[in-house]
């Protein structure tokens, strides 16, 4: 009889890789049920994730730059726009199917309370069940750092100074139970 | 699909700005790449020490040489060799100052080198041993391995970047991992 663990861990590894295909996740999951292939998961899952943190914390990430000033105009203008639009929406429905007049009345009447800005309803609390893979709730740090890389121009003497932002992530355990 | 076309489209005009001299846009040529540049040069090397010397050589031979990219689709293939060449020479460079070094105390204390543990230094901490037993993996499973965990790239990347088939890229990735767990034996726990 052929070992089994060879494409059990190729199912794994395409699974926390992203790469798993529906089909697959579901013959993983099915697969899952004996414990030995469950044992092997979870080894390879805590392994993938120490090994990523521990990486990311050495190296870093490449982290977010600022975008250029001419960007960041032409996205807050973008927001104004959407905002008006938004408002102008609002105001098309207000008076062709608000609650006070206009068809769509009385299907809303059902959902929305009479005034559009009374608040809405407030959700009931929902005990969440504490999952079986639970683990000690975590905080991640992140420690940005400034990084220049230095190319030498064509000129003698003139350098280019590329500043280049780095985040180290860092996941700590809470170790005291509250 | 349209989105794509764009990006080569914009990514084309930025390396042909950079050709023609625009600082600006060998800028964001490196804001765009340097962590990929980074992952492979850890992934060749298997050296932490060398990652930041060697990217810094890296991008002062890109702005030395961009002119000689034809092609700038082939960016990510281009900038690949490059990174791949200089880590080489580094860690190999780096390997015979050290074998020099060592002879030398060798000879000073009158000690056979190679005799004790050198440089050996015991850590306790966790994340030294995952870093040392990534860094013990053969160069051709670190280097996929790496690229995934540091870049976060899907396979199909990786392949294309490595010159590699998907299906090779997997059974590396496959093989890193069983290497990973059998160093790391009883050090993790689930």
């Amino acid at each position: 009889m052929n070992d089994p663990t060879p494409d059990l861990e190729r199912l794994i590894s395409r699974h926390l890789d992203g790469e798993a295909t529906p089909q697959e996740r579901r013959e993983l999951n099915a697969r899952l049920r004996d414990p030995h292939a469950a044992a092997l998961f979870e080894e390879c899952r805590a392994l993938d994730r120490e090994v990523g943190r521990a990486l990311r914390s050495a190296l870093g990430s490449s982290g977010r730059r600022r975008a250029p000033l001419r960007e960041r105009t032409a996205r807050s203008l973008l927001a104004v726009a959407a905002a008006c639009l938004a408002l102008l929406f609002w105001f098309n429905i207000g008076r062709s199917g608000g609650p006070t007049g206009g068809s769509n009345s009385a299907s809303l009447a059902g959902n929305v309370s009479a005034s559009w800005f009374a608040s809405p309803p407030t959700p009931q609390d929902v005990l969440v069940e504490r999952p079986e893979w639970f683990e000690r709730p975590q905080i991640q740090i992140g420690r940005p750092e400034v990084k220049w890389i230095v190319v030498p121009s064509q000129n003698p003497g003139e350098w280019l100074v590329i500043e280049v932002d780095r985040l180290l992530r860092r996941t700590v355990p809470i170790q005291k139970d509250f | 699909m349209a989105d794509a076309t764009v990006d080569a489209a914009m990514a084309q005009a930025l390396i042909r700005a950079a050709q023609r001299g625009d600082r600006r846009a060998l800028e964001q040529i490196v804001h765009a790449h340097e962590g990929w540049v980074r992952a492979v040069i850890y992934g060749t090397t298997g050296r932490r020490d060398l990652v930041d010397d060697v990217a810094q050589q890296v991008w002062a031979q890109v702005w030395q040489r961009l002119d000689s990219l034809h092609d700038p689709r082939r960016l990510r293939a281009w900038l690949y060799s490059i990174a791949r060449h200089a880590a080489l020479d580094a860690a190999q460079e780096r390997q015979r100052r050290r074998a020099v070094a060592l002879d030398a105390v060798a000879e000073t204390l009158g000690a056979q080198p190679g005799g004790g543990p050198v440089g050996g230094v015991a850590c306790g901490e966790l994340r030294e041993t995952l870093l040392r037993a990534v860094e013990a993996l053969p160069a051709i499973y670190r280097e996929p391995f790496v690229l995934r965990h540091l870049a976060d790239w899907s396979y199909a990347r990786i392949a294309d970047l490595l010159g590699l088939s998907v299906e090779t890229v997997e059974t590396r990735l496959v093989r890193a991992r069983r290497l990973l767990r059998e160093m790391l034996q009883g050090k993790i726990e689930p």
